[in-house]
């Protein structure tokens, strides 16, 4: 469904993916986890053509990202749906006019059905009764929810979420947890999430994948970085400040295998027991 | 070597400061043109119903944020020029001639150069920040992700907007500067309206009528191209949207000007 391989990309002069590798199955629900600035967003935008690699390949779809361009990719990004990190709605539109507008400007749909389709995603997202207020009268919390609804009202076979539950109140974290659940089992979405958050990562279950140094670190079920020995991970997981993820990044790319040869890597099989060994 | 890269360090700054000035300037003048282009061919999308929404929203947005400056500024300005011309000509007893003076210099140059002015300063800015805000927040991103053009979306409705209001202004700043200035004419230097008005309509050809409407024309296109641009271009956070109402600003002044200069070359040389 999404395969990133070898990706590399540079920005004003520091590399930020450094031969990324990744995949992603149909319906899976893949969570990145990774320090500020280490590139997740990066990686998101990669899938969704926003950014071009300076080397590798991006398919999405079983299309190839990098080559498409004008029509073609405009088509496979209507199949995808993007929650960014503020919303990004439009200030001079409410919240229900924000959410309608990929359908009115790509569907000729009766105005009825466009109102049920807003109505139906801004209720998933307890936004029903603010659907008049504008973006600058809401709360950021809302606000991101209000995106997630934009994301979701086209019925998207992918969902890309750029940290959807930072700066959220924990009830609200939990309804964007739950939603993503929801997606992930009844309709079998295709996800990406991006967080910083521990307890969400492990709320949305699927595989976890740990980016560092512009590639993935680690990457398995939320059981399976629990208990790997990776360093980089545990000081992750754990919020520790010293560690190898503190060290300067110049350092790390001259470190930039984990120390642990059995720690879960993207690229490796599962175990026969369908979990890997940390 | 460090010898030399310390001497030389004082004025590798300004040099490279220079050097970067240059090469932004030529990329937002290659945008500019380029996203212009894009806009021609897009033109047709400009007829969908929700873009002719779009547009008279703005339409009216535009020419009402305007107006009372306008009204202000151009009927100061009739009066300025009849104050001025008015005490010459009288010393040569030719103050009758007062009304083609001020009508030509309003019709011809001060109303669309004036009415230019106050829309890249009060609506071009506005432009440059709102879509530099846009992009700094990701709703430029966004919008692609959605697969809606902001080409079609944010600079089109923008550009026919500030096309159509840019003459229409033009006209209405300039029949305000011709009645200030019909006003000063009467009143401080004594050439009552109707003699006024006869020398103005006299000597008004339809030339200076379509060259007026022409520059604004093309000063209204020059303000929504390089206040989309700059907007476009944004980077960095708030400092970069301040940056790009600025640069908008001084580059359509500077565009006016100049366009303006060669459309009087090219009909009246």
């Amino acid at each position: 469904m999404i395969e990133l391989s070898d990706v590399h990309k540079t920005l004003s002069g520091r590399k930020i993916l450094n031969g990324l590798t990744l995949s992603i199955g149909k319906g899976e629900t893949l969570v990145i986890l990774g320090r500020s600035g280490i590139g997740k967003s990066v990686t998101l935008r990669h899938i969704v053509g926003l950014m071009r690699p300076d080397r590798g390949s991006v398919r999405v779809l079983d299309q190839d990202v990098v080559a498409l361009e004008g029509q073609a990719l405009r088509r496979l990004r209507r199949r995808i749906g993007y929650l960014f990190q503020d919303g990004a709605l439009l200030n001079w539109m409410n919240l229900a006019e924000n959410v309608a507008l990929p359908l009115l400007e790509h569907e000729r749909l009766p105005a009825t059905e466009v109102e049920e389709r807003v109505h139906k995603v801004l209720s998933l997202v307890e936004l029903e009764s603010h659907m008049g207020k504008r973006p600058s009268e809401i709360s950021g919390g809302m606000r991101k929810r209000a995106g997630l609804a934009r994301a979701l009202v086209n019925s998207p076979e992918i969902v890309l979420y750029d940290e959807p539950t930072s700066g959220l109140d924990p009830i609200s974290s939990s309804l964007i947890n739950r939603l993503i659940n929801d997606l992930k089992d009844r309709l079998g979405v295709t996800q990406v999430v991006v967080t910083h958050d521990m307890s969400s990562a492990y709320a949305i279950g699927g595989r976890i994948a740990l980016l560092h140094d512009g590639k993935i670190r680690a990457i398995g079920t939320p059981e399976e970085i629990q208990s790997t020995r990776d360093p980089a991970v545990q000081q992750f997981i754990h919020g520790r400040i010293a560690g190898p993820l503190s060290r300067d990044r110049r350092h790390h790319n001259e470190d930039p295998e984990p120390p642990s040869p059995a720690a879960p890597r993207a690229e490796e099989p599962a175990e026969a027991d369908g979990r890997r060994e940390p | 070597m460090s010898a030399i890269g310390s001497l030389g360090a004082p004025f590798l700054g300004p040099i490279r400061g220079l050097g970067r000035f240059i090469a932004d300037s030529a990329e937002h003048a290659g945008y500019g043109v380029m996203l212009l282009v894009q806009a021609i061919a897009a033109l047709p999308h400009a007829f969908r119903r929700r873009r002719i929404r779009d547009i008279r929203t703005l339409l009216f947005a535009y020419s009402t944020g305007a107006l009372p400056v306008t009204i202000v500024v151009s009927v100061f300005t009739g009066m300025i020029l009849a104050l001025n011309g008015g005490i010459s000509l009288k010393d040569f007893g030719q103050e009758n001639m007062i009304g083609r003076v001020v009508a030509v210099s309003m019709i011809r140059e001060m109303g669309p150069f004036m009415t230019a002015l106050i829309l890249a300063a009060s609506i071009g800015s506005g432009i440059a920040a709102e879509i530099g805000t846009m992009k700094v927040s990701e709703e430029i991103d966004a919008l692609e992700v959605m697969s809606i053009s902001p080409l079609r979306f944010l600079v089109l409705p923008r550009l026919i907007a500030l096309a159509l209001v840019c003459p229409m202004m033009t006209v209405f700043a300039g029949l305000l500067g011709i009645t200030g200035g019909m006003l000063v004419s009467e009143f401080q230097i004594g050439v009552s309206p109707t003699t006024f008005q006869n020398d103005a309509i006299g000597v008004l050809e339809e030339l200076d009528l379509f060259t007026g409407l022409l520059k604004s024309f093309v000063n209204g296109v020059v303000i929504a191209i390089v206040g989309c641009t700059q907007g476009l271009l944004t980077t960095g956070g708030a400092t970069g949207v301040g940056t790009a109402a600025r640069r908008a600003v001084v580059v359509s002044f500077l565009l006016i000007i100049i366009l303006g200069y060669y459309i009087t070359w090219i009909f009246f040389r």
